[in-house]
């Protein structure tokens, strides 16, 4: 069930009806249930796979913690990492490894088929996977215990708001929370309800909107040229980052709802002025795993440059691989390392202000949107097919208007478009430097406080758009 | 916590009411009230409205006839011997025709007669530009997925639009003509421009693309086929087009094209060409939509077989077949030297 559905709106009252109503010590097995339940929406199958990822997980924990002889340790710890992404490794790359294996045989003149296998990727694998993988490898290295109690450790693997498109939460972080002694908080939860309508209107009003647009480009690419493409362009590099953000927003403030802080996992990265900044700022929880888990293992940056630069490449191409099974994943996420790796190598990361900052800011941005064509283009041909294309024809007044007219969008959609951005840009550039929920919240004018919750809600009603649109994430 | 509970259910409430009570009662578009429409300051979803009230009235009618608002001049209760209804709605393709025509046969009505009339918007409007449109979303979409139709229509902003309307009362529509007959536009209509400017311009809606282009004829194909299997009598005739939107049409949206596909898969009648009467800026009301009268006289031709021999000779009112179709429209490019 989304988030955005008449089914979650049922649902979420009777959990949190049922979690405040109960005893504490039944409170977790609520979680479990709803959590399990909420999976189960989506498809009654892939919950074996969560709990066979769960008790694989949870069984090598205990016995690495029981253990006290090392290579027995990095044994079990091995064969849960392969077990917990073999099951991410059937359902999502086997088939993207099968058609490359054979083409590179090929070449070598032997000839073979690729293994394909019909499977329905399960929603939230990736996520799932990386949060069980991170806590075994933290018991591993002594970071956590291991939880003994099979039922609050299912919980935290299956926790419903970050279930299915994160934040990839620590272990140290939410696994307490869920064992934890909590009392309703009345502050708490007004400012889980403010972040979740704020995602809602992010969601709902800038991200399904503007997939109307990328979406009939990226889907027929070849039919476009020109203006319409920057725009595609444009489009989805908003698109996706209202639709993950606003994802994590409601996710966060479903969370404080039961009295569970998530992590936060975007704070305006568009606002970065640096690639490095960028994902500081971007898919937090995911760029955190991949440097305690990948990058810092590998040497991070305490050896030679060469290395150093290798681990970022490394790094990132995972990263990108992590995101799908196409080599245009791949592409964006390399072209990231790349550019750190430029970065590191030709630039003062000093901080900036003023025109400098600005300059770098929307230098960022640019470069953020073109890598995006890759992620968002079904191949590389088509990626391709819209860098060439990009600035075909004359560039005049008929030129942008034109591109308005292909991608189907009138003057009332426009400015429908520009208002939400408009609003997106003031809330992003004020969070720079502050949390404007709490800052609301704590005005004393109840006026104030009052005209900014309706005007949040009718922000969301008035400029929602119409779709049954899945949140772009739930596809890793 | 009851502060809380208090404060949320306020709080929705006030959604409540504003998503949903609120463009209920306005209602700018109609959907929910189809038995008895309103002026609201826009065109009803004149789709669902009608074929709601076709479906609420199986026996009412026998024949329809179907295309965009340019066949919304159609005077159908000038078609002798059947009870017929203009079920043209704005901006009417061929994919929503067929549907409209699958629904009626589902529902058990079965037209003894169905007219379609075509023109470049029939090919070059997406009909995916429709579904997210409060004006043109199809009715079978919308009966289909009951959730889509209340989150499409429960739209404040739409309504607050209306609101000025309704309560100045600029508007007004007659409901007796909608549900007798159907069509909109009455006779004497003044013209709506000024025929002397220089910004007269064509009427060209949607985008030129290849996949649509095809669509809409595969979709016209299907309608013919529907309707052998169906024992219904299915006219198509092409909208006598205004001089200047004919000449857009021809020059930049493949039009002649058009004309021999379809030829190749029906017979039509043609009133589009360069003759006296699309020539003749009294016989419309702007560049996309002829007057009353020309839709007496395309009835005149389609159901008493009246032919007016001078405008013959221009190709209004030619039946256009296989055997024929090259030849005609050979005459049509000759028109233009």
């Amino acid at each position: 069930m989304l988030f955005n559905s008449w089914q979650f709106g049922i649902f979420l009252p009777i959990v949190f009806a049922v979690y405040w109503s109960i005893p504490q010590r039944f409170r977790c097995f609520v979680i479990l249930v709803s959590s399990y339940w909420f999976y189960m929406s989506w498809n009654i199958k892939y919950v074996t796979l969560i709990l066979f990822t769960t008790i694989i997980s949870f069984t090598s924990a205990i016995l690495i913690e029981r253990t006290d002889n090392q290579r027995t340790k990095k044994f079990i710890l091995t064969s849960a990492v392969i077990a917990c992404l073999g099951v991410l490794f059937t359902f999502k790359y086997v088939n993207f490894f099968s058609e490359n294996l054979v083409y590179i045989l090929n070449l070598f003149t032997i000839h073979l088929h690729p293994i394909t296998l019909k499977l329905l990727l399960p929603v939230g694998i990736s996520f799932y996977t990386f949060q069980t993988l991170g806590y075994v490898i933290d018991v591993y290295r002594g970071d956590t215990k291991a939880e003994k109690n099979f039922g609050i450790y299912a919980a935290f693997i299956s926790f419903f708001p970050q279930l299915v498109a994160g934040p990839i939460e620590r272990t140290n972080n939410l696994m307490p929370q869920i064992k934890a002694h909590h009392e309703f908080n009345y502050e708490q939860a007004v400012y889980g309800m403010k972040l979740m309508t704020w995602g809602f209107f992010k969601k709902l009003c800038i991200a399904d909107v503007l997939a109307v647009y990328s979406d009939r480009v990226f889907n027929d690419v070849y039919s476009f040229k020109g203006f319409a493409l920057i725009l595609a362009a444009f489009f989805f590099t908003i698109q996706i980052y209202c639709d993950f953000s606003g994802y994590s927003d409601i996710a966060r403030g479903c969370s404080k709802l039961f009295g569970i802080e998530l992590m936060q996992n975007f704070r305006s990265p568009y606002f970065s002025s640096s690639i490095k900044e960028f994902w500081s700022r971007w898919h937090i929880s995911l760029s955190t795993w991949f440097r305690d888990y990948v990058y810092i293992p590998l040497g991070g940056n305490r050896v030679s440059r060469f290395r150093h630069n290798v681990n970022l490449m490394i790094t990132f191409i995972v990263s990108g691989l992590w995101h799908g099974a196409n080599w245009t994943f791949v592409i964006w996420g390399s072209l990231h390392g790349f550019a750190q790796v430029i970065e590191n190598a030709f630039m003062n990361h000093n901080e900036t202000h003023g025109i400098k900052r600005a300059f770098r800011v929307v230098c960022v941005f640019v470069f953020c949107m073109f890598a995006w064509v890759f992620f968002r283009a079904n191949n590389i041909n088509e990626a391709l097919y819209v860098f060439m294309n990009m600035f075909s024809g004359t560039i005049n007044t008929a030129w942008f208007r034109n591109g308005f007219k292909y991608v189907y969008m009138n003057m009332r959609n426009l400015m429908h478009v520009s208002f939400c951005l408009i609003v997106l840009f003031i809330w992003d550039y004020l969070s720079l430097k502050r949390d404007i929920i709490s800052r609301i919240t704590s005005c004393r004018v109840p006026a104030l406080r009052f005209a900014f919750c309706i005007g949040l809600i009718s922000l969301v009603i008035l400029f929602r758009t119409i779709s049954n649109a899945v949140f772009v994430y739930f596809q890793f | 916590m009851k502060k809380f509970l208090l404060k949320v259910s306020f709080f929705a409430v006030y959604a409540f009411l504003l998503q949903v009570v609120f463009p209920i009662m306005i209602d700018p578009y109609n959907v929910f009230h189809t038995e008895h429409i309103r002026a609201n300051g826009v065109d009803c979803n004149k789709n669902y409205v009608k074929m709601k009230y076709i479906l609420n009235n199986p026996e009412r009618f026998d024949s329809f006839v179907f295309g965009s608002s340019r066949v919304g001049v159609i005077h159908t209760e000038k078609i002798p011997g059947e009870r017929a209804y203009n079920m043209a709605y704005t901006g009417g393709l061929p994919s929503e025709h067929l549907a409209n025509i699958k629904t009626f046969l589902k529902n058990n009505i079965h037209p003894v007669k169905i007219y379609i009339g075509v023109d470049s918007v029939s090919y070059m409007v997406d009909p995916e530009m429709h579904i997210s449109s409060q004006m043109h979303c199809p009715y079978e979409y919308l009966a289909d997925d009951p959730y889509y139709f209340f989150t499409l229509y429960c739209n404040p902003l739409i309504a607050f639009e209306s609101l000025k309307t309704i309560l100045t009362k600029k508007s007004e529509v007659d409901t007796d003509t909608f549900y007798q007959y159907g069509w909109w536009y009455k006779y004497n209509q003044e013209s709506k421009i000024d025929w002397e400017s220089e910004n007269v311009k064509p009427t060209i809606l949607g985008i030129l693309n290849d996949k649509v282009f095809r669509n809409a004829l595969n979709d016209i194909k299907e309608t013919v086929r529907l309707c052998r299997e169906n024992s219904i009598e299915l006219i198509i005739f092409t909208n006598p087009m205004h001089n200047i939107t004919y000449m857009a049409s021809v020059k930049d949206c493949r039009y002649f094209e058009f004309l021999e596909e379809l030829s190749s898969i029906t017979e039509f009648y043609n009133f589009s060409s360069l003759n006296d009467i699309t020539l003749s800026n009294d016989c419309y009301i702007e560049t996309s939509h002829y007057k009353a009268e020309v839709g007496d006289m395309i009835l005149n031709v389609i159901c008493s077989d009246e032919i007016y021999p001078e405008l013959y000779a221009q190709g209004f009112g030619v039946k256009v077949t296989k055997d024929n179709a090259e030849e005609f429209i050979s005459m049509l490019k000759y028109q233009l030297e």
